[in-house]
């Protein structure tokens, strides 16, 4: 195993009980110090990889390795050196915020009053919440506290599984902010997530796993170009059809008054082109997932 | 050093609702013992208990045996069969609830991302029931002893009252082994709860129909109500030291196999 290699799975299987496939054959190599973000949507086999990797359920095939050490034999060690963050909110809802963090720092080994108190202010955690009970808190505030539980210990490697779900955008921005710190300092981080601009934003890496399979590990600036976006437009006259056609973009959709179109030039020369339709509304949209993934085949056939 | 973390976080975890059931039981073997001193049921005994067997007055004195054989007669005789089951399925629904919310919520997807092992997970769980137990058998030993004492009177010896204690920690230890390899593979509070259920009072039945039906003796020694005995122990019984040992030793067994299981299990929460 390569030494940079903080994380590497090896034809990585699991099959549950009923048949259902988790993911198949799925090898990824996660790198010394940086953010991967692992890109798919809901029941694509982002949990169960994570899953794996925490040892929570054991693969039916295929190897995972963290820091060079098996996943099943050497959970112990390796988990001396991780932050970890479910996606399932935080159970122990008897506990106060503060108990809790004091419990999972104490079960780490390595409870950080400094670096805690910092992740407190850095999520505008007042005093007053930090002491009441989980069970009283919002979604967002029981997700905040689970991240801070992940990143007290300053760990070697940070494995999240859908951080930012609950969390209101500026706290998301603030979660971005600190996850870039972490790497700054020397952390790696493997996220999931279903938001590609949420991946765009803070990874280094992607990979898109679909239906449990592996499709694509592609650097952040690579993904772009699967990244079609779309232009809706409502003309209060309709043009001639042959002003319409464009290098631009292409068409997809024509109705009496509005056009639906993918942008396959640059927004510039577009937002110049259709000053002079008279307009009554329009939008461009970003990507879904599925469209990204049929992006990807579009350029990528089997 | 970790693994007593977890150890006193569980039992703090299982402090309140120990303490509840605690006090639960000590009241309701002490409305029991009221009601097995009443005086109507005093003025009714007291027609036919002319005597008490020769045996009993040696082993207990006089004032004992005629309180004993009044308090088991009304206690164990007419509403026993009913409330033993009531009483294992409370503690069951109780304890099971301890187990699940360890090890099948999502606690246990934060727990095991720490340097804890599986096994020391279930050795705490395994100690902290035990201790749950204990405490309960305890409480139904005082509240039953103090109530007869208060409102029976006589001079009373508190060693029936302690064996019978001893004999239902003896059986709640088995069920709790039962529970613990149901838990461990089960995938949900509901699950258990379902399956225990069902499971228990199956047992119950087996240990009730056993004389009634030849059949079944092969397989009552796996009910642990069928070791459940106080009538004999009131009488002046022991729980024999051998049944006792097996007990113990069964229910550890059934709790190592659940480790065992655990191990293998596939956590899907968390």
């Amino acid at each position: 195993m390569n030494m940079q290699n903080i994380i590497e799975t090896t034809n990585l299987t699991k099959y549950y009980k009923n048949g259902v496939v988790g993911i198949e054959n799925l090898s990824l190599t996660v790198r010394e110090g940086e953010i991967y973000g692992f890109l798919g949507s809901n029941g694509a086999g982002k949990t169960t990889t994570i899953r794996i990797l925490m040892n929570l359920i054991f693969q039916t095939s295929g190897r995972a390795q963290i820091f060079g050490k098996d996943c099943v034999k050497q959970r112990l060690e390796i988990c001396k050196d991780i932050g970890y963050l479910p996606s399932a909110v935080i159970p122990h809802r008897y506990m106060t915020g503060e108990g809790f963090l004091d419990y999972m720092g104490k079960l780490s080994g390595n409870g950080n009053q400094t670096q805690r108190r910092y992740l407190l202010d850095r999520f505008e955690f007042s005093e007053r919440d930090f002491k009441r009970k989980v069970k009283d808190y919002s979604t967002g505030m029981a997700r905040k506290i689970g991240i801070i539980q992940a990143l007290q210990t300053k760990p070697r490697l940070l494995i999240m599984d859908e951080p930012t779900e609950g969390l209101d955008p500026v706290m998301q921005n603030t979660f971005y902010e600190l996850i870039r710190e972490y790497r700054d300092q020397g952390s790696t981080v493997f996220l999931s997530s279903h938001h590609l601009l949420e991946v765009e934003q803070i990874c280094d890496r992607a990979g898109i796993i679909r239906n449990g399979h592996l499709v694509a590990v592609e650097k952040i600036n690579d993904l772009a170009r699967y990244k079609t976006r779309k232009i809706w437009i409502e003309f209060k006259s309709f043009p001639d059809r042959a002003e319409l056609d464009s290098p631009l973009w292409e068409i997809m959709n024509l109705t009496d008054n509005s056009l639906e179109a993918k942008i396959t030039g640059d927004i510039d020369s577009i937002i110049k082109m259709i000053s002079k339709f008279n307009i009554r509304d329009m939008s461009i949209s970003n990507p879904n997932l599925h469209e990204i993934f049929m992006s990807y085949y579009q350029e990528n056939p089997k | 050093m970790i693994g007593n973390i977890h150890l006193k976080q569980s039992a703090k975890g299982i402090r309140t609702k120990t303490l509840l059931l605690c006090i639960g039981l000590f009241v309701f073997e002490f409305l029991f013992a009221i009601l097995a001193s009443s005086s109507y049921i005093r003025a009714d005994l007291a027609k036919n208990m002319k005597e008490t067997p020769p045996m009993v007055s040696q082993m207990m004195g006089e004032g004992f045996a005629d309180a004993v054989m009044k308090y088991s007669i009304m206690a164990f005789g007419y509403v026993h069969p009913f409330m033993l089951v009531l009483f294992i399925l409370f503690i069951f629904f109780a304890f099971s609830q301890v187990i699940t919310s360890e090890i099948s919520s999502g606690a246990i997807g934060f727990t095991l991302s720490k340097p804890v092992s599986r096994n020391r997970i279930f050795f705490n769980l395994w100690i902290i029931i035990y201790i749950g137990l204990g405490l309960l058998s305890f409480s139904t030993f005082l509240s039953s002893f103090l109530g007869i004492v208060i409102f029976q009177g006589g001079q009373l010896s508190s060693a029936p009252f302690g064996n019978i204690a001893w004999n239902l920690f003896l059986v709640m230890i088995v069920v709790a082994g039962y529970v613990s390899i149901l838990a461990a593979t089960s995938d949900s509070g509901k699950i258990l709860f379902t399956r225990g259920g069902v499971i228990l009072v199956v047992l119950y039945l087996i240990s009730m129909a056993d004389p009634l039906w030849k059949p079944l003796e092969f397989i009552s020694p796996i009910s642990p109500f069928k070791y459940y005995i106080p009538m004999n122990l009131f009488l002046g019984g022991h729980v024999p030291t051998l049944t006792a040992v097996l007990m113990i030793g069964v229910s550890i067994l059934m709790f190592g196999f659940a480790a065992f299981l655990f191990n293998k299990k596939d956590i899907a929460v968390g």
